[in-house]
């Protein structure tokens, strides 16, 4: 005998989906909760922060590396005029990125292109994974 | 967090924009962070003003993700143009993710000095 489990096998999917969905309208305004959005990412190497700042400079932009922290912070200026709309979010940010592993501190690269800034975070080489060789008897 | 192969599935973005008026034009500035110049597509018709483009961030395959909270989208925009804009000079300038788009206003509109003769 032959049971079919097709349609059961897909209903935990669907629910995943569901959620998924119900999840999505959540992520998209916490975002705008904090300013400006990032993405944190690492490698073996570097640990990359990268923010979008959208008609900023790099010169008005300030990114302090401290013991524990980096801290990303500036001011967003309002083009003097008559407005009839205004929908750019101007004012004063600051966002605090806490590293819990060791930088190589004279490293530290942040550059800025197309509304980008990105920073990289060498670490130190004592975090750095390293290969073991096991040698064969 | 999800990998993206065409342009299709990008998010549609509504990027936000600033609308000003000056005497001679009216500016529209929009935050497009992640857009390369050439990427950009601004068409004019009769009295719609559009606005598209996709972002291009890119990062290497063994990057681990800790935090993600923006990707690539495809910005849209669309803008209804009035009577009062010369719909044949608008001009755009992207830089550092910041679009800015002067429209200058048709030449019957434009405020006009007016002398004032002595007799």
């Amino acid at each position: 005998m032959v049971l079919d489990f097709t349609s059961l096998y897909d209903f935990p999917r669907n629910i995943e989906q569901m959620f998924d969905e119900f999840w999505h309208p959540v992520n998209l305004s916490q975002r705008r909760l904090a300013y400006p959005p990032l993405n944190i990412s690492e490698d073996d190497s570097n640990i990359y922060i990268r923010a979008e700042l959208p008609g900023m400079n790099i010169e008005d932009i300030d990114v302090t590396l401290s013991d524990e922290s980096l801290i990303i912070k500036g001011e967003r200026k309002a083009e003097p005029g008559r407005y009839f709309r205004q929908e750019r979010p101007t004012g004063s940010f600051q966002r605090i990125v806490n590293l819990n592993v060791k930088i190589e501190r004279d490293k530290v690269n942040a550059r800025m292109k197309d509304g980008l800034l990105q920073i990289t975070l060498p670490k130190a080489e004592e975090v750095k994974p390293k290969q073991i060789s096991i040698e064969t008897a | 967090m999800t990998e993206v192969t065409t342009n299709k599935e990008l998010p549609r973005v509504r990027p936000a924009a600033d609308i000003l008026q000056e005497n001679e034009a009216f500016y529209i500035l929009m935050d497009m962070p992640g857009v390369k110049p050439d990427d950009l597509v601004i068409s004019a018709d009769k009295n719609t003003l559009t606005v598209e483009a996709d972002t291009s961030y890119e990062h290497a395959d063994n990057e681990r993700f800790i935090e993600n909270e923006f990707g690539n989208v495809h910005y849209v925009r669309k803008f209804t143009l009035s009577d009062a804009v010369d719909a044949n000079n608008i001009k755009a300038n992207l830089k550092n993710g910041l679009l800015n788009l002067h429209l200058p206003k048709a030449e019957e509109l434009k405020p006009r000095k007016i002398e004032i003769q002595q007799d």
